[in-house]
């Protein structure tokens, strides 16, 4: 990957995350765009490198929340790994699965963040009610994104 | 096309460091991490350029959720004075009927109460029509008298409705009497007003004094209150007097009458009003 890709990146993810910090809650729940950035990336380029893009962004996450590091940059990388491995078990042109494995790692990512700050944090985690309302979000999110750019998902994964 | 090599040891490992790391994190108190001290003041900044686009954000949105909130209040207000006005209705007519109840109440005659359903825009023509017709009992000649006084006779009458010819018309005629002196008069309409006829010149009337019927008409039960005389004119001819004299009751604004079915005399109203 050239530099210049990694600023695109890098430009696409401070973008969206001050997009999701900016976009108001609907009934309670954002979108999770960065999630969504990083199944585009596991997605594209593979599970060591969804695992590393997932990593640093959930640290950045983590960071910035001001905890302790660990609950984003877990979920996270483990999204990014599976957003790449999950697919490659399956027929990666059949987007109804690919879909239904997005859903899937966005309720893993809500249930790791509950289980690791409900461990790890006082204030407790997000409540699996929030979570469930993120996974159809984000599978309607992915659903839109495979329609507009599928072509350059698939044709990236090959090259 | 070979398939990609899948390292699922590196997943298990990034998984147990990751443990690892918010496990000392924990047991070392350090809920905070160093770094996040080191960038505060990056994060400070950032912060401080997302709210201003949050703020910024919000307040856009606000603006429309105030549109539509304006919209909506508008038409609850709308709504409102819309409610309001029914209750002043309400609150007029109860007033009225309560009037009326009282008069009934007080009055020796039998009544029925109709409700006003048209008028007569006419000019030359003072009459309305009731609610009430021939199967409620009402007859031609009855009385009808509203809150204050005496309202006119009943000249037409079919199954559900009647017409009424106000005293102020110019074809009515009512035999009345003055309140204090007693002296008879007929009350013919002149419009909007009544004159009275064959007052002697020698009699001393006032503005202001009070005329009632004096049943000898045979029409309308004696007693009624009929008007307040208004101006008093000396002729330079004839015997009698000019008076003028204003109706008791509003026939302009009638919307409630009783209508006087039987009973030659309404004495009580007379006591009433004196």
């Amino acid at each position: 990957m050239s530099i210049a890709n990694i600023l695109r990146w890098v430009a696409v993810f401070a973008g969206l995350l001050i997009f999701q910090v900016i976009t108001p809650a609907f009934r309670g729940v954002k979108p999770d765009f960065i999630l969504l950035l990083v199944f585009v990336f596991g997605f594209k380029f593979g599970e060591t490198r969804g695992l590393i893009f997932g990593a640093l962004s959930g640290l950045i996450l983590d960071i910035y929340s001001g905890s302790i590091i660990g609950p984003h940059f877990l979920s996270k990388g483990v999204a990014g790994y599976g957003a790449a491995w999950f697919p490659g078990i399956f027929f990666r042109e059949n987007r109804f699965i690919i879909t239904v494995c997005m859903i899937f790692l966005t309720l893993l990512d809500g249930a790791i963040l509950e289980a690791v700050f409900n461990s790890y944090s006082p204030l407790g985690g997000p409540n699996m009610s929030s979570v469930l309302r993120q996974a159809v979000i984000v599978g309607l999110l992915w659903t839109l994104i495979d329609r507009i750019c599928n072509r350059e998902l698939i044709e990236e994964q090959h090259t | 096309m070979p398939p990609r090599k899948k390292y699922p040891i590196i997943l298990l490992v990034f998984v147990v460091a990751s443990l690892l790391l918010m496990t000392y994190q924990v047991r070392s108190g350090r809920l905070s991490h160093p770094a996040f001290g080191l960038l505060s003041p990056v994060f400070r900044a950032i912060n401080v350029v997302l709210n201003g686009i949050q703020e910024t954000w919000d307040d856009y949105f606000a603006l429309v959720e105030t549109e539509a909130e304006n919209r909506e209040l508008r038409l609850r207000v709308e709504k409102f004075d819309m409610e309001r006005n029914r209750f002043r209705e309400i609150l007029a007519e109860n007033s009225r009927l309560h009037k009326l109840l009282e008069l009934k109440g007080n009055s020796s005659c039998s009544m029925t109460a109709a409700a006003v359903i048209a008028g007569n825009s006419a000019d030359w023509s003072h009459t309305l029509t009731i609610d009430k017709g021939l199967k409620d009992g009402i007859a031609v000649n009855m009385a009808v008298i509203g809150a204050h006084g005496l309202a006119g006779r009943i000249y037409a009458v079919s199954q559900e409705s009647a017409k009424v010819l106000l005293i102020t018309d110019f074809k009515s005629s009512v035999a009345v009497r003055f309140q204090t002196s007693r002296e008879e008069a007929i009350m013919d309409g002149a419009g909007e007003s009544c004159k009275l006829k064959y007052v002697h010149k020698d009699s001393f009337i006032q503005p202001g004094e009070r005329i009632i019927t004096s049943g000898l008409d045979g029409i309308f039960p004696e007693g009624i209150p009929v008007g307040i005389v208004q101006k008093v004119k000396q002729l330079d001819y004839g015997i009698f007097q000019e008076v003028t004299l204003m109706p008791s009751e509003r026939l302009n604004s009638l919307e409630e009458v009783l209508v006087i079915v039987s009973g030659s005399t309404c004495i009580d109203i007379k006591r009433q009003k004196t």
